[in-house]
């Protein structure tokens, strides 16, 4: 016991200063590490509010208000599976310093409880905050609310958290097994995590069809029976309560005997390299700075399974949404006309869908930090920080920019914009991508991680990236907001344009940042 | 080539690393840098490659400030860390080619430089593989081609021996003399004092952040051995600080 102690404090205390950025004392890092952690938890809270309160609406007109809690406690596991699920194979399968961890006399079944309780109560505050925030809800919408229902909300997110750290665990496991078997790791959980976002995506627009009472009574009887029985224990049920403890805890821990047997294994395999000696040196070719740094962007980007599955979702969303725009317009127009957004422009319709999606895609904001311990190389070249700096911008340009322009024109054709204010939207979407990027970088200049352990930490849960997507959402509501004030004023097209020129003003305000503070910043960062 | 006038480095924590050390690496020179852990040897290689900001001091590479002709100055030299960590998302050819892009070398230069160095550390086979299935000692002979290759002017190394194969070393002790020959000089820190004694034209030996030594190894060894002057040297500035 005293073993699993110290390497569950030892886990858990790694997975806050993971969270936290650089600073030059180790307290700073700490505290960074749980000041992101809150702000985490309170995006988290601002998705499940949002999410309640409507779903709470919707309930209520179809008089289905009694499977509330386990529609919340639901899309709670749901949506911490997908925020754990890609910190799995690092969290939980970190090679990094498994050398050192495995010299240790500790059973490589102790080493792996510890780093799953460390991930467990990452999951925990993540579920018990969307069921405390169902049972704020609840009482807020008048429903009537009593200590016990609080205690078996806690009581219930406990036990629920189980759920998506087990899925963790069999992901990191398959992620082992197959990836292991080929030589380009990376290319493969590419492919598998691509796979998982679209097994997400159906799961997450099935629910969508979840809204009669009938479907509902049926899937809550199948494969969601533990939310039934949670929902049963929320109007005071302790029986189900318990059958809920049993069906989480159970498989969790046949799960965890399994796996704690074969870990060792699991680790050698994913840390299995596959070299060859048989390379033939031909005549090579040169391509100038720029090209180089940025041929060597890509092979960061596409190497890098968790940065292509955190920023390609936003892509992937994008273009799901033109084609489906394209293909189903009629019923695209009825569920506008339903949501009352039918009186709004499809131009900024398609503006707004744009700006909230691209705000999603963090490809700068991490791409200081993902450096690392390789930043010497950057820093010992004859390059000076503006090169750096400017084809790390034009990077997540180029990266965001044909999905802007194919998605922005299947979608404006999707909704009905004509050819002259189409081509005024992908010149304002193009100058948006770019300040995004701007943003970003900045953000990561201020707050950096050089010294991450793993880069699913710099790329899913560095301040950086939590901050520049603050920072996106807060700079998309000030676009909207002067939109808005223009087209009170002015022709569409001509508001549009105006846009289009308020962008202008600051990508270039941003470039003087960058050129000045943000090539201060670079210079003065060590590795 | 290189001039390090009064330089002298504290970190943010109050620890002064390097105390108002002065040095003259010429060309046609390999200069060794001898001191305990913790003397302060990286502090100034890293503050000599331009990736370690400071106050006090100037340093000069071929004439050109590090401080504020840094491109200039890289221009002119290569680093290589004690720990060189590598691209590992590249095959070791990839991050040749990218060092070489970012530093403007021909095509057919590139070519014929990696095919030359990588044949000498036996790597050329290696090449097509990701880097993160080098060993360390791969790593480190992939990072000697990749400087090798720049043909540098000034190269400075930090324990450039540590993970290397006697093979390895050897070739390398070649190169850094064939650099030499050819009107460069080499600026390198090591533990290991019959390296030092053996390749070093001249030697310097810190103590503390403190230079306690310089000059000519033949002159600093005498008839004994650089590893006894260096004992003796870190002995008599204990007594002294006693």
């Amino acid at each position: 016991m005293n073993k699993f102690n110290a390497m569950f404090r030892v886990s858990f205390r790694g997975m806050i200063h993971s969270l936290g950025f650089q600073g030059s004392k180790k307290k700073t890092a700490d505290r960074s590490g749980w000041l992101n952690f809150a702000l985490v938890m309170g995006l988290n809270l601002w998705v499940a509010a949002s999410y309640g309160m409507s779903m709470m609406m919707l309930l209520k007109e179809t008089g289905n208000t009694q499977v509330f809690f386990a529609f919340m406690a639901l899309l709670g596991v749901v949506f911490c599976t997908m925020f754990t699920l890609t910190g799995a194979k690092e969290v939980v399968f970190g090679t990094r310093d498994i050398d050192i961890v495995l010299s240790l006399p500790i059973h490589g079944r102790v080493v792996l409880l510890a780093r799953l309780a460390a991930l467990y109560c990452e999951n925990a505050a993540f579920v018990l905050v969307w069921l405390l925030c169902a049972g704020g809800i609840w009482a807020v919408q008048g429903n009537g609310v009593s200590p016990t229902l609080f205690l078996v909300l806690i009581l219930s997110g406990i036990l629920l958290a189980v759920l998506p750290t087990l899925a963790s665990l069999l992901i990191g496991v398959a992620l082992a097994a197959i990836s292991g078997r080929f030589a380009r790791h990376a290319l493969v959980e590419n492919v598998l995590y691509f796979v998982g976002i679209l097994l997400f995506c159906g799961f997450f627009f099935g629910l969508t069809k979840l809204q009669t009472a009938q479907s509902l009574t049926i899937e809550l009887k199948g494969i969601l029976t533990p939310f039934a029985w949670m929902t049963e224990a929320c109007y005071g049920n302790w029986l189900a309560l318990f059958k809920v403890a049993l069906i989480c805890v159970m498989p969790a821990v046949a799960v965890c005997l399994v796996c704690g047997h074969y870990y060792v294994a699991i680790l050698a395999s994913l840390t299995t390299q596959h070299g060859k000696s048989n390379y033939k040196l031909k005549q090579m070719k040169a391509q100038g700075v720029t090209l180089g740094l940025l041929k060597k962007e890509w092979c960061r980007y596409i190497n890098t399974p968790i940065y292509v599955f955190n920023t390609a979702f936003g892509f992937l969303i994008y273009m799901a949404s033109a084609v489906a725009v394209l293909v189903k317009r009629e019923m695209f127009w009825e569920l506008l006309q339903q949501e009352g957004f039918d009186n709004i422009s499809p131009l900024l319709l398609l503006a707004g869908f744009t700006a909230f999606v691209f705000a999603m895609v963090a490809i700068s904001a991490s791409s200081i930090s993902l450096e690392g311990k390789s930043f010497w190389v950057l820093k010992s070249l004859p390059i000076s920080a503006k090169q750096i700096l400017s084809a790390k911008v034009l990077f997540h340009w180029l990266a965001c920019a044909p999905f802007v322009v194919v998605g922005g024109i299947l979608l404006g054709v999707g909704v009905g914009v004509d050819a002259l204010s189409l081509c005024v939207f992908l010149l304002w979407a193009l100058f948006y991508v770019w300040s995004l990027a701007q943003i970003g970088l900045l953000i990561n200049l201020k707050f950096p991680k050089l010294d991450a352990v793993n880069d699913t930490v710099v790329v899913k849960q560095s301040a950086a990236t939590g901050l520049s997507i603050l920072a996106n959402v807060i700079f998309v509501l000030l676009l909207g907001g002067i939109a808005v004030f223009l087209n009170r004023y002015l022709p569409l097209l001509l508001s549009a344009l105006c846009s289009v020129g308020v962008l202008v003003v600051v990508v270039i305000g941003l470039t003087m940042l960058l050129q000045t503070q943000g090539v201060r910043m670079l210079e003065n960062l060590e590795p | 080539m290189l001039q390090i006038e009064h330089f002298s480095k504290t970190y943010s924590g109050g620890k002064r690393a390097v105390d108002d050390l002065s040095l003259t690496v010429n060309a046609g020179e390999i200069f060794g840098f001898i001191g305990h852990n913790g003397a302060g040897k990286t502090t100034t290689l890293r503050a000599v490659a331009g990736i370690l900001n400071y106050t006090e001091g100037e340093i000069y590479v071929a004439g050109h400030n590090v401080k504020t002709d840094a491109v200039n100055a890289k221009k002119q030299m290569v680093f290589l860390p004690d720990n060189p960590d590598l691209y590992d998302f590249m095959n070791g050819i990839d991050y040749l080619n990218f060092i070489a892009d970012v530093c403007e070398i021909s095509a057919q230069e590139r070519t014929q430089r990696i095919a030359y160095y990588a044949d000498g550390f036996d790597l050329t086979g290696n090449l097509g593989s990701p880097i993160g299935s080098y060993s360390h000692g791969m790593k480190q002979k992939l990072a000697l081609v990749s400087a090798f290759m720049r043909k540098p002017r000034l190269l400075i190394l930090d324990e450039p021996f540590v993970g290397l194969d006697p093979l390895a070393s050897h070739t390398l002790k070649e190169y850094l003399r064939q650099l030499c020959a050819e009107g460069g000089c080499v600026f390198f820190s090591t533990h290991v004092l019959e390296v030092a004694e053996k390749l070093c034209h001249r030697v310097a030996i810190l103590k503390d952040g403190k230079l306690i030594c310089q000059g000519k190894t033949a002159d600093i060894v005498g008839s004994s051995t650089l590893e006894d002057v260096f004992l003796r040297q870190a002995k008599e500035k204990s007594d002294e600080q006693i």
